[in-house]
């Protein structure tokens, strides 16, 4: 193996040397020669030791002078010196040359072996001796050595000397030149060790280092390369590695490129797959080198190969998602944007068509694209160029404005990125179009806004103008089911509002959308729906349809939408649709609400006003008999009260007249005055009673809340003081809750009750009276008194109805109806239990509500009176 | 305007009652002379005649005014005696069989002087009927 080269290309200086030492020794090999030839014709010129030579001619002297000096000249110039042994005498002639190589001043040499030999390194004489005895033999001699120098300086010679003979065969004379080689072995010692670190370097590298020959035969490579294809270097030492490339047509490629390097461009990168022993394909790249002769013919090739497997597979990912990532950009129509701070931006293609730059005019400058921006939306791009600076993130809706002059959204998203040291440094992200979506949601606003407003009447055909504008389609129906049928409540066709209109949806689209809530035709609807004239006479190619259900999830009617072409972009169209079909469901269930509303008002309003026209009858009826029965009771109240006055005032006028008149003495006429005057006084007590009875069916009531217990202890008052058999009755009073009533009539109900218990048990030893309320909480008032038969107990509460005698016990029977038109008033009921001898109790209850039978009350006072 | 200090005006359509009352006051010394007229129309009437053009005559000192009148009913006639500016401080009582309370309210915003209901029993009435006379006649002080 030759590794010099290796080193050469290593250091460029290297391969220079080696030619220059090459030429050197060929330079010395022929210079030996002619020193030896010049040597031996001017010997005596040169050492001044043979006097016996006589140049005849001045001429020939002034060549041989002119030679001599050239010579001197050279043998300085290569640092050469040259000597001459006589091997018979010993005698060493030694040119001042070889004197300064081997360290002698100028003529200092004295010509004698040892001296020779004692400047020889010691461990360089035994060769220099055995070569010298060699060289006897083989009649030439060429050895290297080192001398020592008095200043103990080392110096390499290179010594070459050629032994003469005489005719016998005996050598006479040895004559050599001497060359200090010391800077080569330098150089050489140099680049020794240089080749061995290099050797380390290439050995140590994990690159694959190889050399070859043009054939790609092997000279060369490190363990790295051998391990890489799980070989020892040995085994691939002198194999051509182009069979370790897997095709052909690599190999083709490879060798093509390696051949094809020139002195000019003596390297070339190359990559390539392979595959390794184990079956592996991977990926090399390598770096080829060529080496030339003189001749510019390749000599040798160095490469340096690395695996660029995991490389080539990132940057396929790389490419591939790149590629994705364009296709998604392309396909979301977005462009990708950088800028720095200082003004300068880039776009990407995407992202100058985005602001309607054609494709490579934008300029790069910011300005260029602020100009771009609408004038309206200049404060906000403004606004988040301060506001990126703070959060690190950009976003905004903008409009761009084109040189044609159209309007178009972008919505832009970016980041701001830092350097190392945390400085922002660039903001980088991405835009997008959002025109349509702008579009499809000022549609979107326009349509709530149209119809958020209206109701009733003006809400359909507003629903269906601006849904069929919204979308951008030729027709839009909205209807009602009445029936089986569907009414139209809006259509709108061909850019108007047109008359409504009713048709049956059997075996049109319109029944699929009722029945299944939603239905999609997205072209060719005439054929599917022979039997549908309409879609003929409307030219339709696509219907989309939303049923519109109620909170039953009855079908209630629908929204659909019908166009001459296909529906561009029914998703938008269906879910606007839905929206607005869920509004339509509401608008007509309230519609529907307010027609069964109105219906039912009307109704009402009917029925009240016969109701009205029967209460005011009756009201005036009643107001006339409460009328004709205050007139009548005023009436009662002074003129039959003037007549029994009158009876009473002239009975006693008459009796006083009759006083002292016989007439008196006769029983019966005091007797007869006596009934007069009994019975006008009874007269005008039923009057009153009757009066009184008439009165609290008319009189208006307090509602205040009454103390019953205050009520009852002053009835027993009121009891005893009008009669003293009150007085010994015992009264017990349990507690007793508080009402709400009218006091006074309340006052005169107890008084009432109280004192018929009083009456009616006068023949009792004992009598009792006791009030109180059952757990139901009905009040009582008992008596331990004569009682009476619970057959007649519904006559008891009968104006003038008595169940005793006046003889037994006095009364007007009007008490009890008072009682019992009192309780009425306040809601409640009165009734009572008794059996002869055994006591009578009176319950009563009021009730919740008062005044509840006025009217009734008043009227049923006529009855008691005629 | 004079009054005379002991003349009543009695107001009263019934016969019996006016001869009741006469019956009730006769004995007393105190009632110089009652005019009694019949109904209301014959009380304005009456009151007009003792006004304006003959001042000299005097009006009574009581007027005692029953309600249930023929032609003009009593409440008429207290409010004419009061809306007039010459019979305005004239006493009238009225005397009436029945304390209905529309009557009651009616009589007191008109300004009657006394309301009273004749009372069934004669001894009663008798015995009111003397006290009023005494009251308005002998107690009272009028203005006139």
């Amino acid at each position: 193996m030759e590794f010099s080269s290796f080193n050469a290309c290593a250091d460029g200086c290297s391969l220079a040397f080696w030619l220059l030492l090459g030429s050197l020794w060929i330079v010395g090999a022929i210079l030996l020669l002619v020193v030896i030839v010049l040597w031996r014709q001017f010997n005596p010129l040169l050492f001044n030791k043979l006097p016996q030579m006589v140049f005849k001619e001045e001429q020939a002297a002034a060549t041989l002078r002119d030679r001599e000096e050239r010579l001197n000249l050279a043998l300085g110039a290569a640092k050469m010196g040259v000597w001459e042994v006589d091997l018979i005498t010993g005698e060493q002639l030694w040119s001042p040359q070889s004197q300064a190589i081997w360290g002698f001043a100028p003529g200092t040499f004295d010509g004698k072996l040892t001296s020779f030999l004692n400047r020889i390194h010691p461990d360089d004489r035994a060769i220099v001796q055995r070569a010298n005895q060699s060289a006897l033999e083989v009649g030439h001699y060429q050895q290297e050595y080192r001398i020592i120098w008095p200043d103990q300086s080392i110096h390499w010679l290179s010594n070459r000397a050629q032994v003469f003979y005489d005719a016998t065969g005996k050598p006479i004379r040895m004559i050599g030149i001497d060359l200090d080689i010391t800077d080569r072995k330098q150089a050489e010692l140099g680049l020794q060790q240089s080749e061995e670190q290099y050797r380390k370097l290439a050995e140590d590298m994990p690159a694959l280092i190889c050399k070859f020959l043009p054939d790609s035969t092997l000279t060369y490579v490190n363990s790295a390369y051998g391990q890489y294809f799980g070989k020892h270097p040995d085994e691939l030492l002198g194999q051509p590695f182009l069979n370790l490339l897997p095709t052909e047509a690599i190999q083709q490629t490879v060798q093509t490129h390696y051949m094809s390097l020139t002195p000019e461009a003596p390297s070339g990168i190359l990559e390539h797959p392979i595959t390794k022993p184990d079956g592996n394909e991977v990926w090399q790249r390598w770096i080829n080198r060529a080496f030339f002769d003189d001749q510019g013919q390749i000599v040798e090739f160095q490469a340096i190969g690395f695996d660029i497997t995991d490389r080539k597979r990132i940057e396929t990912e790389l490419r591939d998602q790149q590629a994705r990532l364009n296709l998604a950009l392309e396909a979301a129509n977005m462009g990708i944007w950088e800028g720095d701070l200082v003004g300068t931006e880039i776009l990407s293609p995407q992202a100058e068509a985005l602001l309607g730059f054609a494709p490579g005019t934008f300029d790069g400058k910011r300005e260029s694209f602020i100009q771009r921006v609408h004038p309206d939306d200049l404060a906000l791009i403004r606004q988040s160029e301060r506001t990126v600076m703070e959060t690190g993130y950009l976003k905004n809706e903008f409009r761009v404005v084109w040189p044609d002059q159209s309007v178009h959204w972008i919505y832009s998203l970016g980041k701001l990125f830092h350097d190392g040291e945390g400085h922002p440094i660039r903001i980088g992200g991405v835009d997008m179009d959002i025109t349509e979506r702008k579009q499809a949601e000022q549609q979107l606003k326009n349509l709530v806004e149209a119809t958020a407003a209206t109701t009733g009447q003006n809400f359909f055909p507003a629903l269906v103008s601006h849904i069929a504008q919204a979308l951008n389609v030729g027709y839009a129906l909205v209807t009602e089911e009445v029936d089986g049928s569907l009414q139209a409540l809006a259509f709108w066709a061909n850019g108007a509002l047109q008359p409504t209109f009713s048709y049956h949806p059997a075996k049109t689209p319109c029944e699929l959308a009722l029945r299944n809530g939603r239905f999609y035709c997205e072209c060719l609807v005439q054929q599917m729906f022979p039997e549908d004239g309409d879609l003929v006479q409307m030219q339709a190619e696509s219907y989309l349809g939303i049923a519109l259900w109620d909170t039953n999830g009855q079908a209630i009617g629908n929204l659909c939408i019908l166009n001459q072409q296909r529906i561009p972009n029914p998703q938008q169209a269906e879910t606007l649709l839905r929206v607005f079909a869920a509004r339509a469901t509401a608008e007509l269930e309230r519609e529907r609400a307010t027609r069964s509303l109105e219906q039912m008002n009307h109704t009402l309003e009917t029925l009240v006003a016969q109701r009205t026209a029967t209460i005011v009858k009756r009201t005036a009826q009643l107001e006339a008999s409460n009328r004709e029965l205050e007139s009548f009771s005023y009436s009662v109240s002074h003129d039959l009260r003037a007549p029994l006055r009158h009876i009473h005032g002239f009975i006693n006028a008459l009796q006083q007249r009759l006083h002292n008149h016989s007439a008196l003495n006769d029983p019966k006429v005091i007797h007869y005055l006596q009934v007069i005057e009994n019975s006008s006084q009874k007269m005008a007590l039923l009057i009153d009673g009757l009066l009184t009875l008439s009165r609290i069916g008319r009189q208006s009531m307090g509602e205040e809340t009454v103390q019953l217990q205050h009520l009852v202890e002053e009835a027993i008052v009121l009891a005893q003081t009008q009669s003293s058999q009150a007085q010994s009755v015992e009264f017990v009073i349990h507690e007793l809750p508080t009402v709400q009533g009218d006091a006074t009539l309340l006052q005169q109900v107890m008084s009432n009750l109280i004192g018929n218990a009083v009456k009616f048990s006068r023949n009792q030893a004992n009598p009792r009276v006791e009030i109180g309320t059952t757990p139901e909480g009905t009040f009582f008032v008992k008596d331990n008194g004569v009682g009476f038969q619970m057959e007649y107990a519904d006559k008891l509460f009968g104006a003038f109805q008595r169940l005793h005698t006046q003889n037994e016990f006095e009364g007007t029977g009007i008490g009890l109806a008072i009682v019992q038109r009192i309780i009425h008033r306040h809601g409640g009921t009165i009734w009572a239990e008794s059996q002869p001898n055994h006591g009578a109790i009176f319950y009563f209850m009021l009730g919740n509500s008062l005044e509840n039978q006025e009217s009734v009350a008043g009227m049923g006072s006529i009855p008691s009176l005629t | 305007m004079n009054a005379d200090s002991t003349r009543i005006l009695l107001v009263e359509d019934d016969p019996n009652d006016v001869e009741l009352i006469q019956l009730a006051l006769e004995s007393y010394n105190f009632v110089n002379h009652m005019d009694v007229v019949m109904d209301g129309e014959q009380a304005l009437q009456y009151l007009q005649s003792y006004t304006g053009t003959s001042p000299s005559l005097t009006l009574p000192r009581l007027v005692l005014l029953d309600l249930k009148l023929p032609k003009i009913d009593g409440l008429e006639v207290l409010r004419a005696i009061r809306e007039h500016p010459d019979t305005r401080e004239l006493v009238v009582v009225v005397m009436t069989s029945s304390a209905e309370h529309r009557d009651l309210t009616a009589c007191y915003e008109l300004g009657v002087n006394s309301y009273i209901v004749k009372p069934l029993d004669f001894q009663q009435f008798i015995s009111v009927t003397r006290q009023v006379g005494f009251y308005w006649i002998m107690l009272n002080h009028v203005p006139y």
